[in-house]
């Protein structure tokens, strides 16, 4: 049985039946009217009630219809609805989808999936029946509860309001997470998840409610920037690249403009295909710091406008500062052949300046300022407990293949006269411990170790390289030339990707200092630079530029960009498959609980309208119809 | 008494009408007479001084009637033949049935009775008149009378009438038939709604030899009843109730009903070569004797 009742103890009023028909005969005292005969009426009443079979039922129709206006009211009383299915719950948590992708239009000057969204959650909400309540989630990359379970309208709406795109990629983990925090606190048996599709089909996650997947209409056609980059290209220059990517049934061609600090630049028509990545590169003078912006102007219909650009913050390019002590020609030698580097003279120790890698075979350089430290044929002083250094031929067991610093470097048959070996008791879990990391593993210990720390990266080959074969190897100025980029890559001057939606951390700012923050929804809150000079917890949902405006300073602008594949191309995943379930998405808009009162209402007002027709209309109108 | 009502003979109809009535005659179509002489050609051969045919002689014949010119010329003795004339019995039946007393049915009855009355008196006719009012299922009668003499007797029994009782008319008229002697016409003054059967009572009129001229007179409300909505119908006479629901609803069977029963009534009058007139008690007396009855044919100048 689907009809149920929100206020069943009005049901009592059923009990007004009983004085309504009491009275109704207590006060039906026809009018008495004297007539000479009733010989005709008797024969005209006989031949009526015999024609109409419903005459005993129309004798009393007053009392009829106003049986059935009570029965109305009390049912109207009793807020009767139809429940839409089994599924429906007292509390139905509501999850929307407010991804990038749910702004995308169905139309030009259409509606977006969230406005689609929105108005189906707001029809539910309109159904709200007494007894039962919703929750709103909103959850893009992070969820958001926007209020308590309720069935107050007004809040449940003004909740509905405040939900808001924000240009990530959305993250049904999260909110699925949050819906389980809730289930602990309030329980509920239903979550109603209303998004366009652009989820992962997979989620590690075990359902401990129903969810039901309710997908909204696909959108119209769209292109965007999915990628931003700049890599170093030598000797003073940025190549950037754009990638762009668009979804299904869109593509066409596009210009795709390049603006430097404000100023166009360049520009390219560009052509993407459906299912496709369209590759743009542009060369950029590195000499300079550079806020770089990319737009893509499609020629056609472009769904989603917050993929249409995208930024990035390019640095000023310098050569890398290195430290090698002499007693280590060999490195010197292999780092002197790249590129972008130059030699310091005098060691930072000695009041030099300060330089980024510093390689060292002594215990008295682990002190110096830098950004990667290399030391050969030590042990760190933290590992001596660890580690015992024995003489003794070794060979390599195994390393790191994947490490930024040996990779294409290749160890096999390596000779090593020095030993490292872990100490009495002592095993690999030591040094991990101590936040130490064995890249190659030598037959009775380790034999290179890495060890990083915010800012700092160290790099400690237990074994000196004069008493190895290493400095012979086609691999060392591998390792050597690995070595550079992975600082070059520290220092933000090998790979710089655009920024992301999510949070800014501009650097490079003065320091405690206050910066007001306004971006493309407006000013947002104040922040405060750290003694670093660098702008941290600034959130930037929104695609677009952002300005840092401090006292008395020119502002700082930098961007967003959305950069997400899958919200460009408007991916639809039909099916999410959980740990143990799968929730397959219905296109079919779900239907809420009708609630029934006001046609029950409407019903009394027309019962009501009839008995007073039926009361009030004279004989002429009678005769009338006679007649026809 | 008024000064105005003092120059009148009665009070049912006024002077200049009873002078009109006074020059009226009954229209009988059949010749339902008494054996007594009177004014009315009876269809057989009598004394009158109205020729009729010529018959041979018979043994026994009156002389006096022979046409001597005849035998004159032709030296064979042939009769002359003359109407008979006859005495008409008019009898009036008023129903005074409380049913009457509504609207005016009853005066207007009383009225007709009159001057069918006068019409019969005045016309040499025998008239007897009988009123159902009795509470106890009695009739009134009067006893036959003739001549203006009779006149005055025939108005203060009509006036007398008074209605009441319960009496349908169906047995009134049988009651009345008991003791009635006389042949020729039977005005029936009644509204007839009667759950009986009116037609036996007319049968046993035509066989007693009377030529029923039968008037029915409705009152108003009676011929367009204003009823809506739901009501109880009070029979005035039996006190039965009856409850109508949605009266409005049925005015229209009930007019279908209303002529049904006027035809009914019109076909039984008219199977024993009677009359039927429908009258309201709306309806001017003037125009009912003057207009509506000679051209119906019931009476004439």
């Amino acid at each position: 049985m689907n009809l149920g009742f929100s206020s069943v103890t009005a049901a009592w009023l059923f009990g007004l039946l009983g004085p309504l028909v009491l009275f109704y005969f207590l006060k039906l005292r026809r009018p008495r009217r004297l007539v000479p005969s009733l010989v005709l009426w008797r024969q005209v009443l006989d031949d009526h009630r015999v024609n109409s079979p419903f005459q005993r039922f129309k004798r009393n129709l007053l009392l009829l219809l106003q049986i059935l206006l009570l029965i109305c009211l009390v049912l109207a009383a009793m807020q009767p609805f139809w429940r839409a299915g089994p599924r429906q719950a007292e509390r139905v948590l509501v999850l929307i989808d407010c991804s990038a992708s749910m702004a995308a239009l169905d139309r030009p000057n259409g509606r977006s999936r969230l406005d689609e969204a929105k108005r189906r959650v707001r029809e539910r909400i309109e159904n709200l029946v007494k007894g039962h309540e919703l929750c709103l989630v909103a959850f893009s990359h992070r969820a958001r509860k926007l209020c308590p379970f309720t069935n107050n309208r007004r809040v449940l709406n003004e909740a509905l309001d405040d939900v808001r795109i924000e240009d990530m990629q959305s993250s049904l983990h999260e909110a699925l997470r949050m819906a389980q925090s809730l289930n602990r606190t309030v329980p509920f048996g239903t979550v109603i998840l209303y998004s366009d599709g652009n989820l992962p089909s997979q989620v590690d996650f075990d359902l401990s409610f129903g969810l039901v997947y309710e997908q909204l209409p696909p959108a119209g056609a769209n292109t965007g920037v999915t990628a931003l980059r700049a890599v170093h290209h030598p000797p003073d220059n940025w190549a950037v690249f754009a990638a762009l990517e668009a979804s299904p049934g869109g593509g066409g061609t596009a210009t795709l403009e390049l603006w430097i600090d404000g100023m166009r630049a360049n520009e390219q028509l560009v052509s993407v295909e459906e299912g496709e990545s369209e590759r743009v590169a542009f060369t950029v003078d590195g000499e300079q710091t550079a806020f770089i912006e990319v737009r893509l102007q499609p020629d056609g219909f472009d769904s989603l406008a917050a993929d249409n650009a995208a930024f990035l913050q390019l640095p000023k390019l310098r050569p890398v500062t290195v430290s090698v002590a002499e007693t280590l020609p060999a490195f010197r030698h292999a780092l002197n052949g790249l590129g972008g580097v130059r030699f310091l003279t005098t060691n930072t120790l000695s009041g030099g300046p300060a330089c980024d890698v510093v390689i060292g075979d002594s215990a008295d350089d682990t002190g110096a300022a830098c950004a990667a430290r290399v030391s050969v044929g030590s042990v760190p002083a933290e590992l001596e407990t660890v580690l015992d250094m024995t003489d003794g031929r070794t060979a390599v067991v195994d390393w790191r293949r994947n490490a930024p610093l040996l990779r294409h470097v290749d160890l096999r048959d390596l000779v090593v006269l020095e030993s490292p070996r872990y100490a009495e008791g002592k095993t690999v879990a030591d040094l991990e411990q101590k936040g130490y990391e064995v890249l190659v593993h030598g037959t009775r210990g380790p034999l290179v170790l890495r060890h990083d720390t915010p800012g700092h990266i160290a790099y400690h080959l237990l074994f000196h390289t004069d008493r190895s074969t290493l400095t012979y190897r086609v691999g060392f100025p591998i390792m050597a030339a690995n070595l550079v980029e992975l600082v070059r890559m520290r220092l933000g001057i090998q790979d710089v990707a655009g920024t992301r939606t999510g949070a800014l951390n501009p650097a490079g700012l003065e320091p405690d200092t206050p910066y007001a923050v306004s971006g493309p929804d407006g000013a947002g809150p104040d922040a405060r630079s750290d003694a670093d000079g660098q702008l941290r917890g600034v959130m930037a949902y929104r695609a677009g530029r952002y300005e840092l405006a401090a006292a008395d300073q020119d502002p700082v602008v930098t961007g967003a960009s959305l950069l997400s594949g899958p919200e460009t191309r408007l991916e639809r995943v039909n099916q999410i498959a959980f740990r143990e379930l799968s929730a397959q998405a219905g296109l079919v808009p779900l239907e809420n609980d009708r609630v029934l009162w006001p046609a029950v209402a409407l019903c009394a007002l027309g019962l009501l309208l009839v008995e007073w027709w039926f009361f009030q209309r004279g004989p002429r109108l009678a005769g009338m119809a006679g007649k026809r | 008494m008024s000064p105005a009502s003092q120059q009148h003979l009665t009070t049912l109809l006024s002077n200049d009408v009873l002078a009109a009535v006074e020059r009226l005659r009954l229209n009988c179509s059949r010749r339902f007479t008494n054996r007594s002489v009177g004014e009315h050609l009876a269809g057989k051969n009598g004394a009158s001084i109205e020729y009729a045919d010529y018959r041979d002689y018979s043994e026994g014949d009156d002389v006096r009637f022979v046409d001597w010119n005849i035998f004159a010329r032709l030296r064979r003795p042939y009769m002359k033949v003359y109407h008979h004339e006859e005495e008409l019995h008019v009898t009036l039946l008023v129903d005074a049935s409380a049913s009457m007393g509504h609207e005016g049915k009853l005066r207007l009855a009383q009225q007709l009775a009159a001057a069918f009355g006068v019409i019969g008196l005045l016309g040499g006719e025998r008239v007897s008149c009988g009123a159902f009012n009795a509470a106890g299922g009695g009739v009134s009668r009067l006893t036959p009378g003739r001549g203006r003499a009779s006149m005055q007797r025939l108005f203060r029994f009509l006036e007398g009438i008074e209605p009441g009782g319960d009496m349908p008319v169906e047995a009134g008229i049988e009651r009345f038939l008991a003791h009635h002697r006389g042949r020729g016409v039977a005005v029936v003054l009644s509204d007839f709604l009667t759950f009986g059967n009116t037609g036996r009572a007319l049968n046993r009129l035509a066989g007693c030899g009377l030529e029923v001229f039968a008037v029915q007179i409705l009152g108003p409300s009676e011929l367009q009843p204003e009823l809506n909505d739901d009501v109880r119908l009070v029979d005035c006479e039996t006190g039965q109730t009856l409850d109508v629901t949605s009266a409005g609803e049925l005015l229209h069977l009930y007019e279908e009903y209303r002529l049904a029963f006027e035809e009914q009534l019109a076909t039984l009058c008219r199977r024993h070569a009677g009359r039927f007139l429908r009258l309201s008690a709306a309806d001017e007396l003037r125009w009912i004797l003057f207009d509506l009855m000679r051209r119906k044919g019931w009476v004439r100048s």
